[in-house]
């Protein structure tokens, strides 16, 4: 039953996409609507910067529009478009460089229902750890841990060896448990 | 298995190994403390990296679409660029293929032409007076044989069986070298403990 639905998406999907393709933008609009809210996210994690994410989804769809015949259904869409969308950001940070720092960021605050001073100070840090990550490990972590990609497609995603992919990831983990570790011990 | 390869213990709490791998790490686990400890660390970084909330957009999809509609028609389409180093891992190949080709069917020629007595030497005399009789061309019999011995086309008659098979092979080593490189690039092997 559950393979049978997960099937049925992926057929439609690939319908969705081949009309695209052709030029059917309302084809194109269901595939934006359904896939932009994950691509904004992976964005702002990138770089907790909202107006910056807005942009490079809004860059990375244009592109993903304009390119879409160079897409082949034989790898999955959803890495394709955060391929896009990762380079997308990338060039909008680099264009955007001298003005960027970390530490002048301003990230922002969780929902602030139900929750302590303690538990939003805690997720504030958390984020500045995350940011403070080199972003090759940055990007492998988010596309791992939020977007739930397997090894081979985050390798398929930043063109890398999945040794790389493994190793990234194991540095980003320890050194977050680092960052993390005297807040966890005082908590 | 220790500490010393971790990426293994990350892969098993991604559940990227394949049913042996998991088994043994395992069984690994039962006599583990320190692996153990290292896999709740892991488990408890997930549960706090899932607790931070995403953000939601300020515009509208509508807005969001007219937006990229309006950009894409002022953009117009982009002309495709394909980058130089792409278009290598092709080209090499195709043109090894081809030289193997072109070598093959020019042995092959050469075999024929050896079939029939003095040929070879006919054609080589042949080429020289065809050159002297040219005006201008003059300095070009001292470039194809020069110091009188037999070099450049005339060298191409001398090329004999064991130097083929040698170019063919050195041909065909170089084109496995290639996809070794581009399978290496586009590794797609699963995981080995």
């Amino acid at each position: 039953m559950f393979w049978d639905t997960v099937n049925n998406d992926q057929a439609n999907e690939a319908e969705t996409i081949e009309k695209a393709k052709n030029g059917d933008f309302d084809a194109f609009s269901v595939l934006v609507c359904s896939h932009r809210e994950a691509v904004m996210n992976m964005v702002y994690r990138m770089c907790a910067d909202q107006q910056l994410a807005e942009d490079a989804t809004q860059e990375a769809f244009i592109r993903c529009w304009q390119h879409l015949s160079q897409y082949r259904t034989l790898s999955s869409f959803r890495a394709w478009l955060y391929r896009i969308a990762i380079n997308a950001a990338y060039d909008l940070l680099r264009r955007e460089k001298d003005n960027f720092n970390i530490d002048d960021l301003q990230i922002s605050e969780e929902s602030k229902v139900e929750q302590t001073v303690e538990q939003r100070q805690h997720k504030t840090k958390l984020r500045q750890a995350i940011l403070q990550l080199p972003p090759a490990s940055r990007i492998v972590i988010i596309l791992r841990e939020y977007e739930q990609l397997s090894y081979q497609e985050i390798a398929d995603i930043l063109d890398i060896p999945i040794g790389t992919v493994m190793s990234r990831l194991n540095y980003a983990r320890t050194s977050l448990l680092k960052e993390l570790a005297p807040q966890q011990e005082a908590q | 298995m220790t500490l010393d390869h971790p990426e293994w213990l990350d892969a098993y709490f991604d559940q990227e190994l394949n049913p042996i791998q998991t088994h043994i790490v395992e069984q690994h686990l039962i006599s583990c403390e320190q692996c153990r400890v290292y896999l709740e660390g892991r488990d408890n970084l997930r549960k706090e990296l899932q607790s931070l909330s995403g953000i939601i957009s300020s515009k509208s999809n509508q807005r969001f679409l007219d937006e990229i509609r309006l950009r894409t028609q002022r953009r117009g389409v982009e002309t495709i660029r394909i980058p130089l180093a792409k278009l290598l891992w092709y080209l090499v190949p195709i043109t090894l293929l081809l030289a193997l080709n072109v070598f093959q069917i020019y042995g092959w020629f050469t075999g024929l032409v050896d079939l029939i007595p003095g040929s070879s030497q006919f054609i080589v005399t042949s080429l020289l007076r065809l050159i002297s009789a040219a005006d201008g061309l003059s300095w070009l019999p001292t470039l194809l044989f020069p110091g009188g011995n037999l070099f450049g086309i005339a060298a191409l008659f001398q090329w004999n069986f064991l130097n083929q098979i040698i170019t063919v092979a050195a041909l065909a080593v170089l084109y496995c070298v290639w996809m070794a490189l581009w399978l290496l690039k586009n590794q797609r092997q699963s995981l080995n403990l």
